[in-house]
């Protein structure tokens, strides 16, 4: 069809453009799920192990957080399902994202799909070639994860449920790939795009949580919601993933045809227009550089005090669960109430989310660079020092202040919600300890870009390894010296673990001294771009 | 043989008026520049030729084959070279011509070689590592070196040097010479001036003015420098004299070509010592018509 002329072409180079991004993205799903499968064996080798966990699976903040519980927790398959399936499907939708957004709004952005357009092509062309390649991307990530799965022969993980798992992720990353296809053609800027993307995800997950913990109906709205109820490795129900796919086919439609009629840089929903003049906030130094990123930090604040507000609110459920079941009263009482180790839990993992947004705004100051428009600012006299100290200070801001207000909506709505909340200080303790962490973690970018800026990118590997730790470290057993690499194992778990001045000098200490030594390589080195 | 023909093309983004009415037809073989200060729609313009965009109103024909609905088969005859070229950062520049240049069926090797060797491209560099001009090399070599009939060329040299910039022209004077058609838009008028046989001046969306340079000549002023015998006192209360300066005995002025005539007739009675006039340039007639406010 001439709609598609010269897809043979183009899909080949799209695959070359981006190779590396993939290969990272594929190996590592590949090893952190066969690591995990691997570990499995020996940790809930015995039926009694399995069954301790099954029991703090049925608790409403797992269910929340994780997905419906399965009943049949003697298989370990089905144990391993429930802790990893919707966490390693939110990692390979954003994979997905991530690339699609790339190869279509970007590319548009950028020009090149009026290079190839101007030549004997289908209107169809590279939008097809794209969306191949994210469906090959994720159909080599299912073989490769059936495979790992597989091929380790584990009693309780069988042949089917090896397939049905990775295909239920693989599914997820069509499905999410489509969706922001589907973006892409309505908004006009690949940011735009991965924003409306973004939310879909965390909406979505939202959706599925109430739906898991109160209306079961909402959980089949969201297509998250219908990964647990495949009852991977035990029913080994394919419902979800044809489910998936043709979703993904229908929103495939849809784009296509968006796509067909619309005008190139065009979109269906207007970006808003600009103010002639700067405003007074955009003519102070800090005040540009936020306005700059004034929609990736707001969107990230909307989503952390979501996710802050929606655990406050399953509070409650956790106290009726808590009352109702003696054994683990008696259990947890030792080491702090249920809802104090939720709380401090789920602090932890927002702290990591956060830190999403301080990177980011450091990275901006490269982004900027290699566009060549901090060019345009030195010429206007503006010192790189100046920069450089209004990027720092908007990172640090970041990071102080958004821990305050995640500590805000959880307090403020599990006061109102649960009948016993924690004392506010102890919720907002929990969250100003972590800020020194997130004061290193600017620290690192703030170096890497003064000194190794091409290997900026290398500061993520702290934030996932964090995660890692606080998701996996338990379940893999991991010795407490590697768990020690990440940069927020230090920090106490104020207030079940007691506050230590010491640590949190010495963090401020580091992450000054990073941002000190940061400056100096910044100003001695070449611009790039 | 009309190559291209846009018949009453408007469009509208949103509220704005981009084109309203744009009608022109590029002949085989011949060179048409297309003119008009920032924003005009000049990219606007060649987009839908492109069938990138879609006109809002009118209709508009590439080998008699509708722009928007046969863009795929009518682009196998175009090659296009934007102002503006991005491609992939991850593949090489020479990768990139190959991939152009394939996408249109099968294409001379040995003619992409040559091109490269002429613009002094290194194709074997990563293409983020490019510069502006180099990355518009790309562009300009996949061009030249398709065998296409009719080049579309949106400022193809606003980031060459001069060298390569008169490379560039050579192979638009080449390329004329095998009987191909080429649009040209740009800013740089000398290079309009130089390689254009029909122009076309845009203004707010509208085509102002249209034809060979030399009728339009006709339209507009001549410089002249007079040296004569006599005073020239009454100069002055002729029609269409402009701009008049006195040295010594040297005038300087300004004349509407159309009062070649009685002027002369003046200056002869005078008796001329010396005279000397120069055609007007393209630029004094982008620069009348861009100052007019509000158009004709
Ligand atoms: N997608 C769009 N949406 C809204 N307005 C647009 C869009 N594309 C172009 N315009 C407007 O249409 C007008 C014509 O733009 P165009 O790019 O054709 O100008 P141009 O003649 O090529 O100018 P230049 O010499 O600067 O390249 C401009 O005012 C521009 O702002
Ligand atoms: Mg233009």
């Amino acid at each position: 069809m001439h709609l598609f002329k010269g897809s043979k072409w183009l899909l080949p180079i799209l695959l070359r453009q981006h190779r590396m991004r993939l290969i990272y993205w594929l190996a590592g799903l590949t090893l952190i799920t066969v690591t995990v499968v691997a570990s499995y064996q020996s940790i809930y080798g015995d039926t009694a192990s399995r069954e301790a966990f099954g029991l703090t699976m049925e608790n409403p903040t797992m269910i929340a957080m994780l997905g419906i519980g399965y009943d049949n927790y003697h298989v370990l398959g089905s144990l391993f399902a429930m802790e990893m399936l919707l966490f390693s499907a939110i990692a390979v939708a954003m994979m997905n994202i991530l690339l699609v957004a790339k190869m279509t709004r970007d590319d548009e952005e950028q020009g090149i799909l009026e290079l190839v357009q101007a030549r004997s092509v289908g209107r169809l062309s590279y939008l097809h070639s794209s969306l191949v390649v994210m469906l090959v991307s994720n159909l080599l990530l299912t073989l490769l994860l059936t495979i790992g799965i597989g091929s380790l022969q584990i009693d309780g993980m069988n042949w089917h449920g090896a397939v049905l798992y990775s295909s239920l992720l693989g599914g997820t990353g069509i499905f999410f790939g489509c969706l922001t296809a589907l973006f892409s053609q309505l908004v006009e800027t690949s940011r735009t795009s991965m924003i409306f993307s973004f939310g879909a995800v965390l909406i979505l997950y939202l959706l599925r949580a109430i739906g898991d913990v109160e209306f079961t109906a909402l959980s089949y709205i969201s297509p998250l919601g219908w990964l647990a109820r495949a009852y991977v490795f035990t029913d080994n129900d394919w419902w979800p993933v044809v489910g998936l796919l043709a979703a993904a086919i229908l929103l495939t439609l849809i784009t296509y045809y968006l796509q067909s009629i619309r005008d190139i840089g065009a979109g269906f929903i207007p970006e808003r227009k600009g103010r002639k003049n700067a405003s007074a906030l955009l003519q102070t130094k800090l005040g540009l550089v936020f306005h700059l990123q004034k929609t990736m930090i707001l969107s990230w604040l909307a989503g952390i005090l979501i996710m802050g507000i929606a655990s406050a609110a399953i509070l409650p459920e956790l106290e009726k669960f808590f009352q109702d079941n003696e054994a683990l009263q008696a259990f947890l009482t030792a080491n702090g109430s249920l809802m104090e180790q939720f709380i401090l839990l789920m602090m932890s993992i927002m702290i990591i989310f956060i830190s999403a947004p301080v990177i980011m705004s450091v990275l901006r100051l490269h982004g900027e660079e290699k566009a060549q428009r901090t060019e345009v600012i030195y010429s206007k006299a503006l010192s790189r020092a100046k920069l450089y100290r209004t990027y720092t200070w908007l990172a640090v801001l970041i990071a102080c202040i958004f821990p305050l207000l995640l500590a805000c909506s959880i307090w403020g709505v599990g006061f109102f919600a649960a009948d016993e909340m924690m004392a506010w200080e102890e919720v907002f303790g929990a969250a100003i300890v972590y800020i020194p962490a997130l004061l290193v973690l600017a620290g690192i970018a703030l170096f890497l870009l003064g000194w190794l800026p091409k290997l900026i990118s290398l500061v993520w590997l702290f934030v996932i390894y964090g995660f890692v730790v606080i998701y996996l470290g338990d379940l893999l057993d991991l010795p407490k010296g590697i768990k020690l690499l990440s940069i927020y194992e230090h920090i106490p778990m104020y207030p079940s673990e007691d506050f230590s001045w010491g640590v949190i000098l010495s963090y401020l200490l580091i992450s000054a001294l990073l941002i000190v030594f940061g400056f100096v390589g910044y100003r001695r080195r070449d611009m790039e771009g | 043989m009309t190559v291209l023909q846009l018949d009453r093309i408007s469009k509208q983004f949103g509220q704005f008026q981009a084109l309203n009415q744009v009608s022109m037809e590029l002949k085989q073989g011949e060179i048409y520049g297309f003119i008009g200060p920032n924003g005009a729609g000049k990219s606007t313009t060649i987009r839908i030729i492109l069938g990138m965009l879609q006109a809002t109103s009118g209709s508009a024909t590439l080998f008699g084959k509708d722009v928007w609905r046969d863009a795929a088969e009518v682009h196998k005859r175009c090659a296009y070279v934007p102002g503006d070229v991005n491609v992939w950062p991850n593949l090489t520049g020479g990768e990139v011509i190959d991939v152009l240049l394939k996408m249109n069926g099968i294409y001379d090797k040995k003619k992409r070689d040559h091109w490269i060797e002429r613009l002094q491209f290194d194709p074997s560099k990563k293409s983020r590592s490019y510069s502006k001009g180099n990355r518009q090399k790309i562009a300009l070599i996949a061009a030249f070196a398709s065998n296409a009939d009719l080049f579309i060329l949106d400022e193809p040299t606003s980031g060459l040097d001069p060298l390569m910039e008169h490379v560039f022209q050579q192979g638009v004077q080449e390329v004329k010479d095998n009987g191909k058609t080429v649009l040209l838009s740009s800013h740089i008028l000398s290079e309009v001036e130089k390689l254009c046989d029909r122009v076309a001046i845009i203004r707010q969306g509208e085509i102002i003015e249209q034809g060979s340079l030399k009728d339009m000549r006709h339209l507009t002023r001549m410089h002249i420098m007079v040296e004569t015998r006599y005073p020239l006192h009454e100069l002055e209360q002729y029609k269409g004299i402009y701009d008049v300066e006195e040295q010594g005995n040297i005038l300087h002025f300004q004349m509407d070509a159309e009062q070649t005539e009685p002027v002369m007739q003046y200056l002869s009675q005078q008796g001329i010592i010396r005279l000397e006039s120069s055609p007007p340039k393209l630029e004094d007639l982008f620069m009348r018509h861009y100052e007019q406010k509000g158009g004709r």
